[in-house]
């Protein structure tokens, strides 16, 4: 008989990517009361003193720069409320505040839709081949969300996208079959890539329920639907809003997407308006900090009911008394339409995308109707010839090495102060080391810039370094988390008893054991940093551009096919990479490893 | 126990670090000291020095790729090799007055579109003072003789137009009026528009029609005539994409320096320029304080010598300044490209009082154009 656990003793997996969170962690039980009364271990100290440093500090300066009457540092910047007057005491942004929620609610919930059904279909029945299934439900977050934007502008544009064109000229119509810019359009584009990260935290959370209250149900005569609708989903439900909140608050900061397609829809999002506050004549930065911080009560809002869902569903995770594996259901003939299913959703996400890719990197310029078609390496040679590519691709791969191993080792102790030490302290580390989720990239970047101004850091590579840490610490923090809450503490323990300091214990028992969630949490972070632009584009000095800037800056320079070679040329990179970890490191790439 | 108080404490320092870099008052402030305000006719010392550097930074925001391969021409006779950093002029003036007002400069050249924050990096001592020796082969009035020059030449705002989409006739009215070809309702649902907010040029692009001296001809009628087709709203180099690609038949308020050379590689697009259309110039100027103050140097001498502006003119299609540069431009043959007329373009919006109050903070122009279009961004 399955046993539920107190959230302290759980020894459950936990969603792939997602925050540290204390809701599910063991500070959240009563006994976080009696340890809180422990004293802070320097440890503690010191994390706290990191984040507060990597999160606070920028968070803080955008507050700052939204009450100045120009940016911060500007001669003659002085205190105003012009910025914070404008954007919460007029009707001016109401629009785009209304359709941004509206844009983030409908993509988080059609996500979680679709995410847990393939959640569903891929640990609940028979359908063959789960394992490239799964595969090809979470490639996506191994394409830039940026590039996958360009991508369907031209496959998708009203009047010029290749599906429309050449379906005209097929069907001998006029037609428009798809228009991309619609809210509609920008929603299908964004859910694309945000189903993966629903499915990864619903298939984690299906991984872990205790499989025989569904063999209850069986045995009861309830049938397959009866059994998902009357058991797993309200088992799941904590979970699944768990997902929805987490993909809202993603989508309510994207910039790109939109940005990117060029929203047709009477409003722009607010995460664009902070670009274009930054970006248009004369700019107003004040204005897009002020923008940056309406959308953070927000997300900061969806953070809460994130960690709330998460702690009701840590109060169902549990641990079986005997091995049960859930009962596959056959699907019969039905599985070539499920499986026909996954492969519209490869086709859609990824197929398509990278066939437009690859046509616009070998045309001389935008053409959509394959009968024009003008095939040539020459865009290729002009890449590789362009000066500042060779440094940015360096700079690309200082990001995608330094920046996941540093969030790991930090993520490592954040999960340690968190899980093993309790208290106040670390329950204040982990409240803070949540925020990155709620500040949209753009945002975040652009209190760096200001806070690193005066310093040395100032334009370097470094300052994205540092800036990306920030961002990615809820990332490898939950990470650690995840791992860190399975190992038996006595272990540990042993190591103290026999004279060892707390950091060599971390060194030589901790990290060893946590090393397969670690090297998960390197191997994501490593495909982010190096497809990262939001951040980035603003950080980034005229030495330090990666790659993925250096596409967005050909875009906004109107050469689109060098900015499809480029895209090309960083996936190609996040596959090396992905593929030495797997086939060195052995890294797996599914949803039990993340 | 004592060790692992020693290496937290370690870990102490580090986080103070990392405050204390973010939270510190000024990086290096490279001082440049009393820079030379000239070559002084020693162009190989200062090819020596520029040399020792090693590099350069520029900043600009003309498009990247004209950018890079410009400056590619300076990397190949001196052995320099350039770093840009391309943004929209707004927001790169921003960062520029941002860095030198925190002492962190970072580029060595600064270049820029809008005249008047040239002209405020002047007046705040943020571009330093140079003459080059070929400085007086462009003209006086597009730049500001001592401190910024017009190297990257003259560009002029267009109508452009996807000639796959358009019939012979809609070409020769295009060609005939472009404006009122825009206003026309055969062209409804068929174009975009770029934006005033977009640069300071094309603003008085819309200024001179609306409100200036154009206002005769034109006037918000015609705004409003242009509004009535339901135009999309993009940028300069979205807009000239949507062409291309055959999204829009018709985009308004594109430079030629875009267009040119893409219709150039074959694309299905020509342009037309407005009667009286707007012409500007990118100015350049070596920065205070740069951090390679030598190669900066050198770089406004290779900038404004003849074979640098033809090699900018031929990469961009644009009309050289250069005095001494001839006019070769392959596009000029083409036959449906009609060159603007310098005597009535209007350079001059850059100094222009009336039209710099409209659309400064207690002007209306901007609010007034986004109500008569239906612009919300």
């Amino acid at each position: 008989m399955a046993v539920p656990t107190r959230p302290g003793s759980v020894a459950g997996r936990d969603p792939a990517i997602a925050p540290a969170d204390a809701g599910d962690l063991p500070v959240a039980g009563p006994g976080g009361q009696r340890s809180g009364q422990r004293r802070a271990s320097v440890l503690a100290w010191a994390v706290l003193l990191f984040v507060v440093g990597l999160i606070v500090g920028p968070v803080a300066t955008l507050f700052y720069g939204a009450l100045r009457s120009d940016g911060p540092g500007m001669p003659d910047a002085s205190f105003s409320l012009d910025a914070v007057l404008r954007v919460y005491a007029s009707t001016e942004y109401l629009g785009s505040l209304f359709g941004t929620l509206a844009l983030a609610l409908s993509t988080a919930a059609l996500a979680v839709t679709f995410g847990g059904l393939a959640a569903w279909v891929l640990s609940r029945t028979d359908v063959r081949a789960r394992g490239l299934l799964e595969l090809g439900v979470i490639v996506p977050l191994f394409l830039s969300p940026f590039v996958g934007a360009v991508a369907w502008s031209m496959l998708a544009a009203p009047r010029s996208g290749m599906i429309n064109v050449n379906l005209r000229w097929l069907l001998g119509t006029d037609a428009t079959f798809v228009d991309i810019t619609t809210f509609v359009g920008v929603m299908f584009v964004m859910l694309l890539y945000y189903i993966p990260y629903a499915y990864l935290l619903i298939s984690s959370a299906l991984k872990n329920m205790d499989p025989s209250l569904e063999e209850a149900s069986y045995m009861n005569g309830r049938g397959v639907i009866a059994t998902a609708l009357k058991v797993t989903l309200p088992i799941m439900r904590p979970s699944l809003a768990a997902a929805f909140f987490f993909v809202a608050v993603l989508a309510t900061g994207v910039f790109a997407i939109p940005s990117v397609l060029g929203l047709d829809a009477g409003f722009t999002p607010l995460a664009v308006q902070v670009y274009r506050a930054t970006t248009i004549f004369p700019s107003d930065p004040p204005l897009g900090a002020a923008i940056g911080t309406m959308i953070f009560w927000f997300t900061l809002a969806g953070i809460y009911f994130y960690r709330r869902a998460i702690r009701h569903g840590g109060r169902f995770v549990t641990v079986g008394a005997r091995g049960t594996r859930p009962r596959l259901i056959r699907l019969g003939w039905k599985k070539i339409p499920v499986t026909a299913g996954f492969a519209v959703y490869v086709l859609l996400a990824t197929v398509l995308p990278y066939t437009a890719l690859v046509l616009m990197s070998l045309t001389p310029f935008a053409i959509t109707d394959f009968r024009d078609l003008s095939l040539s390496f020459d865009n290729f040679v002009e890449v590789a010839t362009t000066p500042d590519v060779l440094n940015a691709f360096t700079n690309s791969l200082w990001l995608a090495f330094l920046v996941p191993t540093l969030t790991v080792v930090l993520g490592v102790a954040v999960a340690y102060v968190v899980v093993r030490e309790r208290g106040r302290l670390s329950g204040l580390v982990d409240y803070i080391s949540t925020v990155p989720i709620a500040v949209p990239g753009i945002v975040f970047a652009t209190g760096i810039v200001w806070l690193y101004l005066r310093s040395p850091l100032y334009g370097t590579l470094t300052l994205i370094v540092v800036a990306l840490v920030g961002v990615y610490i809820p990332h490898a923090a939950r990470f650690a988390s995840a791992g860190l809450i399975q190992i038996d503490k006595s272990l540990e323990e042993a190591g103290r008893m026999s004279g060892a300091g707390k950091l060599r214990v971390i060194r030589t028992i901790t990290f060893p054991l946590l090393r397969p969630s670690l090297m998960s949490a390197w191997i994501l972070l490593y495909v982010f940093a190096m497809r990262e632009v939001d951040e980035a584009v603003i950080i980034a000095g005229p030495n330090s551009r990666p790659l993925a800037v250096l596409a967005f800056s050909f875009i906004e320079a109107g050469a689109i096919r060098n900015s499809a070679v480029i895209g090309l040329l960083l996936t190609l990179v996040m596959l090396t990479g992905v593929l030495i970890a797997r086939m060195v490191f052995r890294v797996r790439l599914d949803s039990s490893s993340l | 126990m004592r060790r692992s108080h020693r290496t937290a404490s370690g870990a102490l320092a580090a986080a103070a670090l990392i405050l204390v870099s973010g939270c510190s008052g000024g990086g290096d402030e490279t001082a440049s000291g009393d820079q030379p305000t000239s070559a002084s006719g020693d162009l190989d010392a200062l090819v020596a020095d520029a040399q020792a550097e090693g590099q350069l930074t520029l900043y600009g925001d003309a498009n990247e790729t004209s950018l890079q391969a410009w400056t590619q021409g300076f990397t190949d006779e001196y052995d320099i090799p350039v770093s840009v950093l391309r943004l929209p002029g707004s927001q790169l003036f921003q960062r520029f007055a941002q860095e030198q007002s925190a002492g962190q400069a970072q580029a060595d050249v600064f270049c820029l579109a809008d005249f008047a924050s040239l002209s405020q990096a002047v007046e705040q001592q943020w571009l330093a003072e140079y003459t080059p020796e070929n400085g007086d082969l462009l003209p006086e009035d597009l730049g500001e003789p001592g401190f910024f020059y017009p190297l990257q030449n003259s560009y002029y705002q267009t109508v452009t137009y996807n000639t796959s989409l358009l019939s012979e006739e809609e070409i020769a009215l295009v060609q005939e009026d472009p404006i009122a070809a825009a206003g026309d309702p055969r062209f409804a649902g068929r174009i975009a528009v770029n934006m005033p907010q977009s640069s300071q040029q094309i603003a008085a692009f819309y200024y001179q029609l609306a409100e200036g001296r154009l206002a005769d001809e034109y006037g918000w009628e015609a705004l409003e005539a242009i509004a009535a087709n339901d135009p999309d709203f993009l940028s300069s180099a979205e807009l000239v994409n949507g062409v291309v690609q055959g999204e829009y038949a018709l985009g308004v308020g594109i430079t030629d320096s875009l267009a040119g050379p893409i219709a150039l590689q074959g694309a299905p697009i020509e342009f037309a320029y407005p009667d009286t259309t707007v012409g500007g110039a990118f100015g350049c100027g070596v920065v205070e304080n740069a951090p390679n103050s030598a190669a900066a140097r050198l770089f406004m001498e290779w900038g404004t010598s003849p074979e640098a502006g033809a090699r900018y003119s031929e990469i961009t299609q644009t009309n050289p300044l250069n005095s001494e540069v001839e006019d070769n431009r392959e596009i000029t043959a083409l036959d449906w490209y009609e060159a603007p007329d310098d005597s009535t373009t209007w350079f001059e919006f850059v100094t222009d009082e009336e039209f710099l109050g409209t659309i400064g903070p207690d002007g209306d122009f901007y609010d007034r154009w986004s109500e008569t279009f239906g612009y919300s961004g």
